[in-house]
């Protein structure tokens, strides 16, 4: 965990604009597994970097700063998703242009998972996470962790042989 | 897994980094929010202050709390509701404000919530409703409630809402009520009030949650289906209050029905054919107590896109009554079931006034009504 200093603005502007230009893509991934769409998860990645902007956290590593940010992200996205965002919706992918007429069958596949299912497979197979760092980042155990994991892959694989 | 990130990789936001950190650093209203200046009359207090510790609180009736007076001041007759979730009194162990004095009324508790009255009145001088909002109560003052860190083992994640019940000349009665996701019961709770600008608090007190009620926590096994994708614009419009489960509560069973009419959502894909799916969940737990609603996570993750929006939870008397609109949430949060030992996602709504769960007959989410039959 960061390491916090109170009182003291540590991050100054050049260090902010590294680390929007490092974690931006990877905020707005998280934010998306949570919201899938493109509009909510640039409003949350605003709101976790102004976080940061308006912290007094200082880092030790890049990884230090990226664990932080995660852990705002998956604040930020649940509040968002609990304040104001349910209403009846169809899930579109029109607004995110993908290479492969397959790619967006697997992505109307993993949105269609429970969004707990869905931000276990993107920590730990895009962002490399351990399962135990997963548990921690989410406030859940490592069994649980495993347990959306499979469930997850296997409710994916479902969905793509229908 | 290399095709997932490979789709991951794709997923990109528009906004450049270059665009977002100028955004952020450039727009008046995002930048680091200036210091007030001014004069505080809380930052005048003298060093003076009057010291009293370990005072018990002991007036009134029921379990050392006036219950009938300050309860029903604030609910009326559902008072009666919270009968029996008195908690032990509290121990005031710091009061140091020499512009306030502050006295806790009562306290209610159930398994997941805590409310404490509190009644604040302005002396030597200060207005708690200076017409100056640098000076005023709510400017210079936070309440907060937490469960205290020797009884906290880490599942006792919170959130407190504090409301205005009552407003005297030049005092105040607040309601402070916490919702926790951890059996609050034999817990010990911290409250304080504190200046704003500074670290300590001016006046605390701690209690235990020790009421002698039994679980008023009013559990409901459930299974439930409901549609969980759209079919065509026809299909919207024309499939309301189609999804009936005949059930019956006694025996863990439920009934669903009245999916009120929606508006067509602006985004919705109109002459597409998409197949309609119903998908079944388990309701682990519908919980209602005097001053919550509990919902499983089950049911949160797999409708809340579906049932609309969770802010909008209400429950119905037996006569048709709106009552027990909710005033807060904490969602999201998982708990440690010890039968099971696995944990369990629940979220818990606050309600702003007390219900007796044996009259309610149905609970409304969004734009779905689960009737309790």
């Amino acid at each position: 965990m960061p390491k916090k200093t109170k009182g003291l603005i540590k991050i100054n502007t050049v260090e902010f604009t590294e680390y929007v230009t490092k974690f931006q893509p990877n905020i707005f991934r998280l934010a998306y597994s949570y919201v899938k769409n493109t509009a909510d998860a640039e409003d949350i990645t605003q709101e976790v970097f102004l976080r940061l902007y308006r912290s007094s956290e200082t880092f030790i590593s890049d990884e230090n700063a990226k664990a932080w940010l995660i852990k705002v992200t998956i604040n930020t996205s649940k509040n968002y998703l609990l304040s104001f965002y349910r209403k009846h919706k169809v899930a579109l992918t029109e607004d995110i242009a993908l290479n492969d007429e397959k790619d967006y069958a697997l992505l109307e596949a993993l949105n269609r998972l429970n969004k707990n299912y869905r931000v276990v497979i993107y920590l730990h197979y895009y962002e490399g996470y351990p399962v135990s760092e997963i548990a921690s980042m989410l406030g859940i155990s490592e069994n649980n962790v495993k347990q959306r994991l499979k469930r997850g892959r296997d409710k994916l694989r479902t969905y793509l042989t229908d | 897994m290399k095709k997932l990130n490979d789709l991951y990789s794709q997923i990109t936001p528009k906004t450049s980094p270059e665009e977002l950190s100028a955004r952020i650093m450039n727009t008046p209203e995002l930048k680091k929010s200036p210091k007030r200046k001014g004069f505080r009359p809380a930052l005048a207090l003298s060093a003076a202050a009057i010291a009293v510790s370990s005072l018990v609180v002991t007036a009134g009736a029921v379990n050392g709390w006036d219950y009938g007076a300050v309860f029903e001041s604030i609910f009326g007759e559902k008072a009666y509701n919270l009968q029996g979730n008195i908690v032990s009194p509290a121990t005031i162990t710091k009061n140091k404000s020499e512009n306030l004095d502050i006295s806790l009324s009562a306290i209610a508790a159930d398994k997941h919530s805590v409310m404490a009255v509190l009644d604040i009145k302005g002396k030597n001088g200060y207005e708690l409703f200076n017409a100056d909002d640098e000076n005023n109560f709510f400017n210079n003052f936070r309440v907060f409630m937490s469960v205290n860190p020797k009884d906290d083992d880490g599942i006792y994640s919170s959130s407190n809402s504090v409301h205005e019940i009552e407003r005297g000349e030049n005092s105040l009665r607040l309601c402070i009520r916490m919702d926790t996701h951890g059996d609050i019961k034999g817990k010990r709770f911290d409250i304080a009030l504190s200046d704003d600008n500074r670290s300590k608090s001016e006046w605390k007190a701690n209690f235990k949650a020790d009421y002698t009620a039994t679980d008023t926590v009013y559990d409901i096994d459930a299974e439930i289906t409901i549609p969980v994708s759209f079919g065509n614009t026809e299909f919207y419009q024309s499939d309301k209050n189609a999804i009936v489960v005949d059930g019956d509560p006694e025996r863990g069973e439920i009934v669903i029905e009245n999916i009120e009419e929606t508006e067509i959502p602006d985004n919705f894909i109109y002459g597409v054919d998409i197949p309609v799916e119903y998908a079944t969940a388990n309701i682990d737990e519908i919980g209602i107590s005097p001053i919550s609603v509990f919902i499983s996570g089950d049911f949160t993750d797999s409708f809340m896109g579906e049932v609309g929006n969770l802010d909008n939870i209400c429950v119905i008397d037996k006569n048709g009554k709106r009552i027990g609109i909710n005033c807060s949430s904490t969602s999201g949060l998982e708990v440690l079931n010890p039968e099971t030992n696995t944990y369990e996602s629940i979220s818990s709504f606050a309600l702003i006034e007390p219900v007796n769960p044996e009259d309610i007959a149905a609970l409304v989410i969004g734009d779905t009504t689960i009737e309790l039959k």
